[in-house]
Order: C-alpha cells, then structure tokens, then sequence
C-alpha cells in the first residue's frame, strides 16, 4: 500500500517528489530498463536516470503539504542508498552503499519546499542488475520524518552503468565434441570476451555425422549464483536463442555464426559482488534431432560494458561504415579425425 | 505464426493444398501488417511481419511443387520490402543499420531472406563493395542446410543479385567492388552450395520414395543449372578465367558429388551453357572428367552433346578447325568414345548410336576430306553395336539411321562406298530398317546425279541396296511398294555409266549377277513382264521374258521358271508377232537365247528346240528360213563355254570383297546340264539350209530374177557354219564334205549376178583367207588337203 499510494501522498500529509538534474544544468540522461516494480511483468520497461561511478548525483526534492493541513516533521533528508537484494532475504537487503544529506532540520511545512540535494562523486563501482533472484539497486530515499510510525519515506531509484576498458581479447574458443561415432563438431567463437554492443562471430565444422539434425541454434544463457559456500545457490535462464542452422548437415559442411548482441537484455559478467552473488553468461550451442533430443555443449563468455564509442563503435559515427562481422570466406572444414571417423 | 518447424511427414496432396491454402492466408496477412507498418514508418512491426511473412517458408509440410508456389508468393511481397528499405535509407537510415538490423531475427530461414534483400538494395545503393556483400550473404546462407527450404533460398539469392554482380562494364565492377572474377566466385560458391542441397535431396527419408524424389529433383534441375547459365552470360568472362577457376570447380562439385542425375544433369548443362571455343579450349580437361563420374550416367549422350557443339563449330568457324586439327581433337574424341563403350558395356544402343553419329557428324565437319576418320568411326560403332546384339526397334534403330544418313547428306554416295566398314554397321539393323536405309541411299544418289562408273562400285552400291531388290525375310511390301522399289533401282541401273565399253560390261556383268539372283525376283518379273504382254508391246515383252529367261537359266538357275518363261515367250512369239521380218528377228532371239540356256533336261529343251525349229520353215521369205534354220544349227551344238569358267572367276571376287550377298540357295544350285553336242542334227539343219537356198534360187530363176545374188550370201553364210563346226570337230561335218561345201559355193559365186556384188564378194574373199590363214597357222593339219579352186 504504501508503495502504490505512497506518489500520491493519500494517507500521509505530504507528498514527495524528485527530480534529478545535472550541475550544468538539462535532464539527466535515461535509458529503458525492465521494470523493478516486482508486480510487473518482465517485458515491460520504464525509463530511469543512469549514472555510473564517480557520477555527483544531484537534483531537488519538493515537499508538497495537503492542501489545508500544516506538517509537523522532525527532519528531512535525502539517502543515496546501494542494495543487493536476494529473492530469499526479501525485505532485508544488504546496503553496501549509505550517503546522507539533510535537507531541513526539525519544523513545520506550511506550504510547497523545494530543497536542492548533491552528492559528489560518489563511488559506484556496482552495475545496477536485475535477475531472478537477486538485485541489486540504487536510490534515492527521501525521508520526512515524523512521529513514531508516520514517517513518509520514498524511494526515488536510478540505474547504474560502468564502462569497464576492454579486457585482453584471449585467444578464440575452441573446441571439439562428440558422442562416439554419432555426431563429432569443432565449433569456434573468435573471442572469449564480448561488449554488450558485440558481434559473436564463430563457426561451426561437422566432422560426422550420424544423427538426423533438424536444426541448431546458439543460446545465451545466464547464470546467476546467490550466497557463498554451502549456501550458494544457481538459477539459469536463456536469454536469447538463435537459429543458426536449418536441415541436416553433411560432413565437411562449415557452418557460419553471427550473433549480433544488442537486441538482448545483457548486463556485464560479475563475480562476488560483495559475497552475495555472481553472474555469469554461457553460449550454449545446442543441435535438435528429428526425435527432439537435444545435443549441447556451452561455453563461458565475458560480458562488459564498453565505453560508449569504443571499440567497434568507434566506425558506428561514420557515415560509410560498413556492417560488422562480414565473413570473408569460410575455411574448409578440417580433416576429420580418424579415429573419430572410425 | 502457424509455421513451424514441422517434422510431420509430407501428406498427400489434398493434405499439401490445405496447408498451402492456409499458410497464403498467413502470408496475406502479415502482407498486410507489413505495408500496414510501411505506411507508419514502423521499422521495427515491419522487420516482424516480415519475419513473420517469411516464416511460413519454415515448413516441411510441402513437397518442391507447392513449395515452389507458397515461395512465389512471398517473393512477391519482397518486391515491397525491397522499396520500403531503399526509402528507409533516403530518409537517413544507413544501409550498413539495415543489414545489422535485419540479423536480429531469432529464425534462421526468414533472417536470411531478409538479409538477401537489404545486400541487394545496398548494393544497388553502391554504398558497399559488392564483393564483400556478395561474399557475405552466399557464405551465411550455408546455414540453411535443409535441402528444399536451401534451394529456394539461393534460388532466391541468385535471382536477386543477378543484376548487381560486378561483371566488367557494369556499374558495380571497382577495385572494392569486386570485377568479373569475383561476380564468377559468388555464383560459384552458390552453384556448388545448391548442388549439394540438391543432391540431398535424394537421401531424405525412406527409400520407398526414391522414384518421386527422382522427379521432384528433375523440376529442381533448372534452380541449379541457372548458376552456370549465369556464369556464361558473365560480361568480361575470360577463357583463361573460365580455364582456370570456373572449369575445374564445376567438374570438382560435378564429380564429387557422385549423383548419377546431377552429374548427367550438369554436364549437359555444362555443355550447352559456355560458348564452343571454350569447351575446345579445355577438352582434355573435360574429357578427363567424364571416367570419374557414375557408372549410370549416360556418358555417351553427354559426349554427344559436346561432338553436336563441337562440329557446329567447326562448321560455322574455319579457323577452329585448325585448332582442333592442332590438339587432334579427333584422335581425343575417338578414344574417349572408344573407353566409354568398353568401360559401360550396359550403355544403352540407343546412347552408343547417338554418340558415335555425333562423332561422325564432328569428324566430317572438321575433317571432310579424311574419310578414314569416318570409316574409323564407323567401324568402332560397329564393334560396339556388335557386341550388344541387334539394334533395338525405336530409338536406337533411329539413331543407327541417322549415322548412316550422315555420310550420305556430307559426301555423295560414291564416296560412301569407300567406306568400308559402312555396310557392316547397316547389316547391324533389323530388314526394315536397312531397307529405308537403301531407299536413303538410292535417293541421295538420284539427287545428286551421281555417276557409279566402275564395277567394284556397282558392287557395293548393290551389295547396299539388296534389300530393295529382292525379298527378305521379315519384311512385308505391298505391290505399291514393290514397284516403288523396283523404279528406283530402275533409275539407279540407268546411273550406272562406266567410262569404256570394258569396264561398262563388267558393270553389267556385276548388276546381272545382284539384280537376277533369286527365284522371288523371277515371279516379280514374270508377272511384271506378263503385265506387258496383254498391251500391243509383243515385241517388248517377249524381249523381256528372253532377258527373263536367259537370267533365270544362267543367274538363278531355276529350271521351272525358265521353261515357263520360254513358254511364254513362245506363246507370245506365236499369238502375236504377225510381222514376218520381227517374226524373223524375234526367232533370232529365241533361238540365241534358247542356244545359252543350260538349265533344262533334256526333254524340256528337246520340246522347245523342236518348236524353234519348226518355226524356221514357217517363216515367210526364204532367206529368213534358210538363216533362221543355221541359227537352229547351233541349238544342237552349244559351246563348252568359256564365260563358264568366267562367271565362276566374278562369283568369287564377289565373294572375297563382300559386296553383296550371295542369291539364297545359291549353294544348292543343280549343276548344269552337259552341253549339247548332236553333230547329225547340226548336219541335216546345214543341209536343209543348203536346200532352202536351192528352192529360193530356183524361185529367183523362175520369177525372173535371178540376177540377185541373195542366194550368194546365203551360200557363203552356210560355208561359214561349215567351217565353224568343222573346226570344232564336229564328226559329222566330214573334210569331203567340207570340199563338196567349198566347191558348191565357188561355183555358185562365180555366176555373173555374184561377180557384180562387191560386198558379197568381200564376204566370200574374207571366208577364204580364214581358211587360208588356218592352213597356214593352227588349222594346217585339220585344212590340209582342202582345196579352195583356182580364185
């Protein structure tokens, strides 16, 4: 109740509003990201300010009284608050993250306030993530203190994005699997790592097959882990899927992979964020036989955020750029290994 | 989206319509929503009703032929696509956003259509280099594999970038966009890529259906052979780009693939695809390819696609003759046709015929003066027709016809009959058909007024023309045919013309012996000529059934027939020849006739012997009697005959060359009757003679007219058949009464009226000096002690 009532200000005395602003003066930028209300559905989205590290978040809460009544309060301030929230602690979130300003020391509210906040720089290497079971968040919560129990409390939240610089690109993945004289494949992904704005490109080499293949497709999969030791727990979902194959294959048939990253809900890998969880993200290359048996095999991937710009954004600002991961030629299929022929 | 992925086996056709039906109507639909999107300028709803759109091709419910219209349909709807994305980029959108846009379809097959269509349009644009688009989208099509959805998708890819290759001169052609080469690349890359979904086609499913997949895969032949089409129309396309990079990997897929329709499919393809200069360009490489593929392919019609182009060549360009010449291309062609039909003994008769008369036509188009390269042709066809049995009725009979036709239209028939081997390969056909044959023969050489001037020639163009000149087993003609036939040979006999008299009589010897060999034929002309008879044309027909005869007797030896033929000639002789002087002439023939015919008893020949001579005294004028009666002489006195031992020599020559066959039942011919040697008949016909000439000579004296020295030559003619049977020893015919002989007519010839006649006296000089000339050489012993008087 009071979340869904709370904007409105019905049965508190005020109503609280915020509005975030840059220092040189403009709105701040936003981005659409899934809806963190938890009675939403997942596909919907709702746009929030975004900010990474190092950011000074600032803007300016207006206290608005009900029209008529006065308001008595015993302070108000502003928190910057950093919390991870697992689905099996509901309610009880960790806050890594506590900034404080006070904005009105104890008094009265005869009309409209306006108080301008600022936090500089502060430090927020956490991306903002939205998973299963766990979250991890940040806000803004203005406090109008009261008596004992008639506090008006309200959570402004923002996301967080951090670019991270490129990791050393790693030597492509490699990989070469089989069920014994049934179904043998060397699949490549050119790079271990990839920037949420990334192409995979790999392919794939049939060496034999026995198995009548309807089709493969390639499938992002995210691993999320909650707690540390015995407590640990993992929950996977797929993310995207992706035909990359249609029919049967012969032996010797190389099939190509371009997978473009960016139509996909992503964040970056992390691991242990304060000990509560990690994330991590797989490509799972998954074949289908007429009779719906599933053959698959993943692999981990690196996920980070590129600078904006960056990287193979860098030729998205000109105007003849041409589009990314163009094969040149596919290499022949490699000589099928003879004792995995046999 | 109602198509799925379905592995649902493919039902029977009511079942494919109503599954057509309804995935037109979702075609339709999201048809709708896409332009719908269009007119809002929502990208996003229109990359998902095409997605969507484009899903229905997902199916597998559909065999080829549906597919094929529910694949129109959408293709269709693409033309739209095709204008909204080149509007999207004039209002700013680059077309590099587009084609990463497009990729971020979840389902393969619609993600690619689609990716086909934004490359198209971006190349258009020629914001991007052909050639990495090009590349770029025949390389991820590889990710369609199965077989039908595959072979539409680049039937598809191929049809839209048809127009945007860089081929030299075209738009598109730059250092990054790629040249001709590189335009050859793509279409290779798709031909290759088409060809093994193609093939695959065949292993889908159980092997029950092999059969429908069969056809299912022929009306998918052209989606494939396009791709060469395609290269051959390639602007700029060198030979050396075609020797070096387009040849060797077409053969490379052609043969690995191992699929007997492919291959046979491709290589006609090949064949008919590239220009003529290239295929002579690279025959070794060719013909190379030709043992590694399949042992049911059709080689010989794939060879015979390439020998059609070849010698069409040749014939319309001069210059590739030399060429040809050059490589020996002939030598090359002969020995792979030679390798085909001994490494593929189940080629059809059929393929074999029509390879080599496609190898015939080549050799004398690039060759037309080396007629042992067509004998050689001939004769290698010959060996492996042999070796398959007789030519099948149907195609094959067609195709060996045709060989045989092809020399006669190149060369005139006189040229054919020096080919040897030309008449072993005709006797491989069925009795119908070498007649047609030698109708085919008979006319051409008609046509083209042909001279047949040598024996050996008439031999063998009669050995060619047997069947038109007697009956032969399993052969059925009418009497519309028969006299068609026998008119045409007619014609053929009267081109016969030998340069001299010599060699025109051993023409005629050798017509003799093949037109009037058998006992059929004597009916045939026994009723031809008795047709004549009941016309006014006594004279003629009774020629003819001389002529008749005497073939019959001497050529047929049909004993029978040459009575009856005598009997009528006899009937014919008595009923209507009025006329005394061809009564005369007329019994001059008979008696010639009759005085050669050794195939009658002696009965028979007794009968018609007396009859002759019994004509001789109803003759009207004396002379005619009297000379009439001399000939009858020799009726009782045939010759041992020197053209007996002749005719033998002929029949065997005839025999070793093979020229025509020998009469059926040539082998059990009845010897001939010993010659007739009766020295008192001959005597008493000589002595009659003697009498008639007396009677006419007292008639002259008694009418007055004795001045006339007829009676003279009577005289002298008889001295003469004196002479002539005392020389051949006729017992009879005594020295004295030789003398008497001698005296008589040196008396008679000194009478005034004779004296008078020069030519009668150079007759009775010229009979003198033969016997003079006798005593003085061979004849002294027989003439001494015959005196010739005091002339």
């Amino acid at each position: 109740m009071n979340k869904l009532f709370g904007g409105l200000g019905i049965g508190h005395s005020c109503s609280v509003q915020l509005e975030f602003r840059r220092s040189g003066g403009g709105g701040v930028p936003t981005a659409a990201v899934k809806s963190t209300r938890s009675a939403s559905r997942r596909d919907e989205t709702e746009d929030l300010p975004v900010y990474r590290s190092k950011d000074t978040v600032e803007g300016e809460v207006k206290i608005t009284p009900i029209p008529g009544k006065r308001v008595d309060h015993a302070g108000i301030r502003v928190q910057l608050v950093g919390e991870i929230e697992l689905a099996s602690e509901r309610g009880y979130p960790h806050e890594f993250l506590s900034l404080v300003r006070d904005l009105a020391p104890p008094g009265d509210l005869p009309s409209q306030q306006a108080y301008s906040f600022s936090f500089d720089n502060v430090e927020m290497q956490h991306d903002s993530y939205l998973g299963l079971k766990v979250r991890l968040r940040y806000l803004l919560r203005v406090t109008v203190a009261r008596g004992l129990g008639q506090s008006t409390v309200k959570d402004f939240p923002f996301w967080v994005r951090n670019h991270s610089p490129a990791p050393p690109r790693g030597e492509p993945i490699k990989m070469e699997v089989g069920i014994e004289d049934c179904l043998h494949i060397e699949f490549e992904y050119d790079s271990p790592a990839f920037h949420l704005d990334d192409v995979v490109i790999g392919r794939i080499f049939f060496l034999l097959v026995r198995v009548k293949i309807k089709h493969m497709e390639l499938e992002i999969k995210r691993r999320e882990s909650v707690g540390a030791g015995a407590a640990a727990r993992s929950e996977s979902d797929t993310v995207a899927k992706y035909e990359i194959m249609d029919g049967a294959p012969a032996r010797g048939e190389v099939i190509p992979i371009r997978l473009f990253l960016a139509p996909y809900d992503l964040s970056p890998s992390v691991d242990s964020v304060h000990n509560r969880f990690s994330v991590k993200y797989f490509l799972n290359l998954v074949l289908v036989d007429e009779e719906d048996r599933r053959y698959f095999k993943q692999q981990e991937i690196t996920l980070y955020r590129a600078e904006e710009g960056a990287g193979d954004g860098a030729a998205k600002g000109g105007a003849a750029r041409l589009p990314r991961g163009l094969v040149a030629a596919l290499p022949e299929a490699p000589p099928p290994n003879p004792v995995a022929a046999a | 989206m109602a198509a799925t992925l379905s592995s649902a086996p493919r039902g029977d056709v009511v079942g494919q319509n109503q599954w057509l039906k309804e995935a037109i109507v979702n075609i339709k639909r999201n048809a709708y929503g896409l332009r719908k999107a269009m007119d809002e300028d929502n990208v996003k709803d229109a990359l998902r009703y095409s997605a969507a759109m484009l899903g229905e091709l997902r199916t597998s419910s559909l065999g080829p032929q549906k597919y094929y219209e529910m694949y129109m349909q959408v293709s269709d709807q693409l033309h739209f696509l095709t204008e909204y994305f080149a509007d999207e980029h004039r209002k700013g959108r680059s077309y590099a956003d587009l084609y990463e846009l497009v990729q971020h379809a979840g389902n393969l097959l619609p993600r690619l259509y689609l990716l086909c269509t934004v490359g198209a349009c971006y190349i258009r644009s020629r914001q991007a280099p052909a050639k990495l688009i090009l590349r770029d989208v025949a390389e991820l099509c590889r990710g369609v594999q199965h077989p039908t959805r595959g072979l539409f998708l680049r039937a598809y890819l191929v049809q839209a970038y048809r127009s945007l290759l860089p081929a030299t001169g075209s738009p598109y052609e730059s250092p990054e966009g790629g040249n001709v080469e590189d335009a050859a690349d793509f279409l290779l890359l798709n031909f290759t890529e088409m060809n093994k979904l193609w093939v695959r086609l065949q292993h889908q499913g159980g092997s029950a259906d092999q059969g429908r997949r069969e056809t299912e895969r022929r009306e998918l032949a052209d989606l494939v052979g396009k791709n060469l089409t395609y290269i051959s129309q390639l602007e700029g396309l060198t030979f050396a780009a075609y020797q070096n990079r387009v040849l060797p990997r077409v053969l490379e897929q052609v043969v690995s693939c191992r699929d007997e329709l492919a291959q046979q499919y491709l290589m006609q393809a090949l064949i008919l695809a590239f220009p003529d200069d290239f295929h002579l360009g690279t025959l070794g490489t060719l013909l190379d390819a030709l043992p590694g593929l399949q042992p049911g392919v059709k080689v010989a019609t794939v060879l015979s696609s390439l020998l059609d182009r070849l010698a069409s060549y040749a014939g319309a360009n001069p210059t590739a003759v030399g060429q040809m010449t050059e490589q020996d291309a002939f030598g090359t062609l002969a020995g792979v046709a030679l390798r085909v039909t001994q490494r593929h003994p189940d080629t059809l008769v059929a393929d074999v015929a029509g390879m080599y008369a496609a190898l015939l036509a080549f050799a004398g188009t690039v060759y037309p003066e080396r007629l042992e390269h067509v004998d050689m042709v001939l004769g290698n066809c010959h060996d492996a027709l042999r070796s398959r049995g007789t030519v099948p009725a149907g195609k094959a009979e067609r195709e060996v016809v045709a060989l045989l036709s092809t020399p006669l239209n190149k060369y005139d028939v006189v040229t054919v009959l020096g080919l040897k081997q030309y008449p072993a390969v005709l006797s491989l056909l069925r009795p119908n058909m070498q007649r047609e044959v030698a109708l085919n023969i008979a006319q051409s050489l008609l046509r083209r007024g042909a001279r047949i001037s040598s024996a050996e020639h008439a031999g063998l163009l009669l050995g060619l023309l047997a069947p038109l000149l007697h009956d032969v087993d399993g052969i059925e003609l009418d009497s519309s045919d028969i006299e068609d036939d026998s008119a045409l040979v007619a014609r053929v006999v009267h081109v016969m013309v030998a340069a001299d008299s010599d060699e025109q009589h051993r023409v005629l010897d050798v017509l003799q012996a093949a037109l009037f060999p058998a006992e059929a034929w004597a009916k045939r002309v026994h009723a031809a000529v008795s047709a004549l008879a009941a016309v006014p044309a006594a004279d003629a027909a009774l020629a003819l059934f001389l002529v008749a005869a005497a073939v019959a007797s001497e050529s047929a030896r049909l004993e029978l027939v040459t009575y009856d033929l005598f009997e009528q000639a006899f009937l014919l002789y008595e009923e209507s020849v009025p006329d005394s002087r061809r009564q005369a002439s007329a019994l001059a023939a008979i008696v010639g006739t009759l005085h050669r015919c050794r195939v009658l008893d002696a009965d028979a020949r007794g009968a018609l012997v007396h009859k002759a001579a019994g004509y001789c005294s109803k003759l009207l004028r004396r002379a005619d009697q009297c000379l009439a009666v001399l000939a009858v002489s020799h009726l009782y006195y045939q010759e041992e005959r020197a053209e007996e031992g002749a005719e033998e020599t002929d029949a065997s020559q005839s025999d070793a060359t093979g020229a025509h066959p020998a009469p059926p039942g040539a082998g059990q011919d009845p010897p001939p009757h010993p010659a007739v040697r009766d020295g008192a008949a001959v005597l008493s016909c000589l002595k009659r003679a003697l009498r008639i000439t007396h009677a006419q000579q007292q008639q002259l004296l008694q009418t007055g007219r004795g001045e006339l020295e007829g009676p003279g030559f009577l005289f002298v003619e008889i001295l003469n058949h004196y002479l002539y049977y005392y020389e051949r020893g006729v017992a009879a015919i005594t020295l004295s009464a030789l003398q008497n002989m001698v005296d008589l007519v040196a008396s008679e010839l000194s009478s005034e009226a004779c004296k008078e006649s020069e030519t009668l006296q150079t007759f009775y000089a010229n009979t003198l000096d033969h016997v003079r000339r006798q005593q003085g050489g061979d004849g002294a012993g027989l003439y001494a002690g015959l005196r010739l008087g005091a002339h």
